[in-house]
């Protein structure tokens, strides 16, 4: 059949029906190349980055963090390699793959099932034995997803002697992802929790290195793509005493209770003691440790808020003096107690002191010699004092959580409890107790003010950092915050006082001869318990040059000051009198002459 | 017409080499080469990786067969097929039942004869032949419309006798190629447009519909609360399927009436006509997960929606997307993918080569291939248009259609246009008998070519 011998018609049906089959042939060419164009130039770049993160695999490899060490270049924080073992998901894991590994690592059942459950990266387990890793390898071929990595384990040379300065580590949690993904943090990244390890994480973290391999299909690694090296953190040099630290842990243990104890060095405000107790070990974390009563979580020394007691007739004292409401030699007669509208107030010596001074009242911690002081004074200047040596604020020490304790005031008070003052609040105050609160910490600087003589340093714990080669990329110098201007006669008045308290006075316990030192006692009644035990200190006085250490010793519900704290004190001042003559000190931004305590020895 | 056709035929004889230099479409041929030479390019580039040339050289020599072939076919007259239909779609069926018996199955699939030398895939060659038999068949007594419908009805049985024989190969995807082949010689061979037209409309409201099921299926949601209702009592996912179907008839019948109003003239046949295809589409869908296979419907879903379960069955269709994707403009170059050679893209040297060629060579690589297609299909249409016999006609008009086809559907399966279906992309796709059939298409293509004057 030819195509001459159809009709016209027929033909011209069939043109018609060809062009529309010829533009559906068209259109289709029309709608693949805009795809392509689609696909190709406008959406190229976003499939190109999908198809690169589909053949690399990033494995990470940790920067070891770094060491802290103390003043004397002792090495309280550094790392040990330790295997740990990852969960990559990558292919859904099988029934029989669980069970394998779970065969291989029993002792970590719990964290397997959550890595199952979270479907992303997870640590399994860390620094299993060796045993376990050439089970795990040897069985690798019937668990897929599990990945074991040489990575590094913090390690605290000292357990849990600086568990409350240094803090601890641990895995980053969901909030913190969150908080520090802007800095580069990825899931099961090691990031410090508390103590130094959170303030100075930047520094200490290093920087990650990475290994990144082609990967087929299927997961396996076909060359390495780039290797970038980790870059190990900064070392800490912090301004602590490890010996003395040491020594005053072990002291505030030896009395059964919980307390705390700083040390600050008066001259520059440096931290050279910082004990929490309790407290526990870093090294080897249990979760029921959280809800142990004893709360060995919590810092005592910068996060507990305790009554100064009579530690803050010290600065009731100083006010009076600067005030000019007495002189050291006006006499108030105590007879045991104190009678105020319906309340009585009672001294601690029963019978009373009868008639004494100030210098007196201070060496036998008279509450109503203090109360009557309080008294003519007024809660408003109390107030003010109590503020310009940064009671009731926070000190801005280097480290995490610090609280900031409270100093009434008629305007505190109205506002907290809605409640007028009374003289009786006042007459609390005056000898530190009532609403009065006070972190150790803040009883350590204001010890250390008044050795001072009024120049208020802030406290500080890190003296210096350097780079993993050496380098120092930070150096602290002393920051003077204030200074209280007072006449001198009435400081060395309240040195000369503070003294006796300890020579002859509430704070013999930390008399020796070695060493002369000014103390105040403090006991400080609370409504849960026995009262709790203070002593602040400095010294050495008595010699030409300004004390060298501040303390205050803090022993909870360890009952009177003088016989408990103070005890303390004398361990710790003993030990630093005897390292100072035998130890050379590394030379700080303060030039410590050694070996002139002997000459006052006695 | 004064012309002697005696004469003319004998001097066609004599001067037949001459004749097929200087009458061949050139053009055609020479994208045809360009294609199998990228093909075969890129066949290397997917396998050298593994160190097995073996692809490489089977191709080469299933292109210089078919390149003997397509001399071959272009040298004898295209006509002397036509009187043998019959006996042309007998050779096809013995073709199809051999497989069955002496055939060896891979991949699921019993459609290769093992030749020792190679795997031989009838249904390859079949399709061609198939052509050639229903062009023959419907061209006989071209002009007499009486005879039309009986025709067609017989075509399809014809053809309901292949696809029969296809699954019980369990060849699914060939199947597919036939719809565009019958479609194109149907609507050439001047049967009644209208009658075609219900027919076809059934297949898309049917293949709508089914796609609507399936992705309900597998979606929450999404979609508004009684329209989505409306949908599932539709496709037969609730109770109430009869309901919305007296909706849907009720709005037939009322666009029926306004069409009416306005002075259109529609009859009331036509009304029921629509309204029964309706109603058969809706009852094949209702029920058609009892003749679906798991890893089809599986394929479906993948389609319609890859990231519903991208680890699974929309892995395919994601990392084809993404192979083409990561080739921007000018290319990973050669031998220089990641997601082809590392295992991302499934297929590479076969049904996804067109991805490999978007992720080596480009938005250039892909607009050329695409580029080079374009002109076999316009040739081919150019072919059609100036055919000398309705015979002719018929058959360059159905291999138009066949290539327009699979490269729609191949490139639009590589795209995430389409579902995947295991369609190779003609010319380019490594596979020998697929290859072959190809050129013997082009071969008859060019045949008809040479003889379209009638000196």
């Amino acid at each position: 059949m030819d195509w001459e011998n159809v009709p016209y018609i027929i033909k011209n049906e069939f043109k018609i029906t060809f062009n529309i089959i010829k533009y559906f042939l068209f259109s289709f060419f029309i709608i693949i190349f805009i795809f392509l164009i689609n696909i190709q130039i406008f959406k190229g770049n976003y499939y190109y980055n999908i198809a690169e993160q589909n053949r690399l695999r990033i494995y990470v490899i940790n920067a070891p963090r770094g060491n802290i060490y103390d003043r004397n270049y002792e090495i309280l924080a550094d790392n040990i390699p330790s295997l740990n073992v990852f969960y990559y998901p990558q292919s859904t894991f099988n029934r029989d793959e669980i069970s394998t590994l779970l065969s291989i690592l029993p002792q970590y059942k719990d964290s397997i099932f959550y890595a199952l459950k979270s479907n992303r990266i997870t640590l399994i387990a860390e620094n299993i034995s060796r045993f376990d890793i050439f089970r795990l390898l040897y069985f690798k071929h019937r668990i897929s997803n599990i990945f074991v990595t040489v990575g590094y384990k913090r390690r605290y040379l000292y357990n849990e002697n600086f568990f409350h300065l240094l803090g601890y580590v641990g895995e980053i949690t969901q909030t913190e992802y969150i908080q520090y993904k802007s800095k580069g943090y990825h899931y099961c990244d090691i990031i410090g929790k508390s103590g130094i390890e959170k303030t100075y994480e930047d520094y200490l973290k290093g920087t990650n290195g990475a290994l990144i391999m082609e990967v087929d299909a299927k997961g396996n690694p076909i060359k390495v793509f780039k290797n970038l090296s980790p870059q190990p953190g900064c070392n800490i040099y912090l301004t602590i005493d490890k010996n003395l630290q040491l020594i005053a842990r072990e002291a505030l243990k030896r009395t059964g209770k919980n307390g705390a104890i700083v040390g600050i060095d008066p001259r520059s405000g440096a931290i050279r003691i910082l004990v929490s107790y309790k407290d526990l070990n870093p090294n080897m974390f249990i979760k029921e440790i959280l809800k142990d009563k004893n709360l060995p979580m919590f810092n005592r020394a910068i996060q507990g808020q305790f009554s100064p007691g009579s530690t803050f007739k010290i600065l009731t004292a100083l006010a009076a003096l600067n005030e000019n409401r007495i002189s050291p030699q006006t006499k108030f007669f105590c007879s045991g107690s104190f009678k105020f509208g319906d309340k009585i107030f009672k001294c601690w010596e029963k019978n009373g002191h009868g008639y004494v001074d100030l210098f007196d009242a201070i060496r036998l911690s008279c509450n109503v010699y203090f109360i009557n002081l309080g008294l003519k004074l007024g809660v408003d200047n109390i107030e003010k004092y109590a503020k310009k040596f940064y009671f009731g604020q926070i000190t801005d020490i280097d480290l995490p959580f610090e609280a900031q304790g409270v100093i009434p005031s008629k305007k505190w008070k109205k506002e907290k409890l809605h409640e007028e003052w009374f003289e009786g609040d006042t007459v609390s105050v005056s000898i530190g107790q009532g609403y009065i609160t006070v972190t150790p910490l803040q009883l350590a600087l204001f010890a250390a003010t008044i050795a001072n003589k009024g120049k208020i340093y802030k406290p500080y714990v890190v003296e210096r950092i350097t780079d993993a080669s050496g380098n120092e990329v930070y150096r602290y110098t002393p920051i003077l915050k204030s200074e209280i201007i007072i006449p001198a006669h009435i400081w060395d008045f309240i040195h000369r006082s503070m003294q006796s308290v300890v020579k002859n006075g509430t704070g013999y316990a930390a008399y020796f001869k070695d060493c002369c030192l000014a103390g105040k006692t403090g006991t400080a009644q609370n409504p849960h318990g026995e009262d709790h035990a203070w002593f602040i200190c400095f010294g050495p006085c008595e010699t030409s040059e300004p004390p060298q250490l501040a303390l205050a010793i803090l022993v909870e519900h360890g009952g009177k000051g003088g016989a408990v704290a103070a005890p303390i004190a004398k361990e710790i001042f003993l030990a630093y009198c005897k390292n100072k003559t035998n130890i050379s000190y590394v030379e700080d931004h303060i030039s410590l002459s050694s070996g002139k305590i002997k000459e006052y020895g006695d | 017409m004064g012309i002697d056709r005696k004469y003319l035929s004998i001097k066609k004889e004599t001067n037949i080499i001459k004749k097929v230099i200087d009458n061949s479409n050139w053009r055609l041929i020479a994208s045809v080469f360009l294609l199998t030479l990228t093909g075969i390019v890129m066949i290397y580039s997917a396998t050298f990786f593994s160190g097995n040339l073996n692809f490489v050289a089977k191709q080469i020599i299933a292109f210089l067969i078919g390149v003997i072939l397509l001399v071959f076919l272009s040298i004898i007259s295209y006509q002397t097929f036509q009187p043998y239909y019959f006996y042309i779609y007998l050779f096809c069926i013995f073709l199809l039942i051999l497989v069955l018996f002496v055939g060896s199955t891979y991949r699921n699939t019993k459609a290769w004869i093992d030749l020792k030398l190679f795997l031989f895939q009838p249904s390859e060659i079949v399709r061609i032949l198939f052509i050639l038999a229903i062009a023959g068949y419907m061209d006989i007594d071209y002009i007499k419309i009486t005879k039309k419908i009986a025709k067609f009805f017989v075509s399809i049985i014809a053809f309901s006798v292949i696809v029969i024989l296809l699954i019980l190969e369990n060849d699914f995807s060939a199947v597919v190629v036939y719809f565009p082949i019958l479609i194109t010689v149907f609507y050439l061979s001047g049967i009644n447009k209208k009658f075609l037209n219900y027919i076809l409309s059934f297949f898309v409201i049917t293949v709508i519909l089914f796609l609507t099921k399936s992705y309900l299926v597998l979606k929450e949601g999404n979609l508004f609360k009684l329209f989505r209702w409306f949908l599932l009592s539709l496709t037969g996912l609730n109770k109430y399927y009869f309901f919305s179907l007296g909706i849907i008839t009720a709005i037939s019948i009322l666009i029926w009436w306004i069409l009416k109003r306005l002075l259109f003239r529609v009859s009331i046949y036509s009304l029921l006509l629509t309204i029964f295809i309706i109603y058969v589409s809706y009852s094949l869908v209702a029920f058609s997960h009892k003749f679906i296979k798991s890893y089809q419907n599986k394929r479906i879903i993948g389609f319609l929606n890859p990231y519903i379960d991208p680890a699974g069955c929309g892995y395919q269709v994601i990392q084809t997307k993404v192979a083409i994707g990561s080739g921007r403009i000018f290319g990973k170059g050669i031998f220089q993918s990641t997601q082809a050679k590392l295992g991302f893209v499934p297929e590479k040297h076969t049904d996804f080569i067109f991805s490999l060629i978007g992720e080596e060579l480009g938005f250039l690589g892909t607009s050329i291939v695409i580029f080079l297609y374009l002109i076999i299909i316009l040739e081919g249409i150019k072919i059609t248009f100036t055919s000398i016999d309705t015979y002719g006609s018929l058959v360059a008009g159905s291999i138009t259609a066949m290539f327009g086809f699979y490269f729609f559907v191949n490139t639009g399966m590589c795209l995430g246009i389409l579902p995947v279906v295991g369609l190779p992309l003609p010319f380019v796709s490594y596979g020998g008998s697929n290859l072959v059939a190809s050129y013997m298409a082009v071969g008859i293509l060019n045949s008809i070519n040479i003889r379209k004057f009638l000196y």
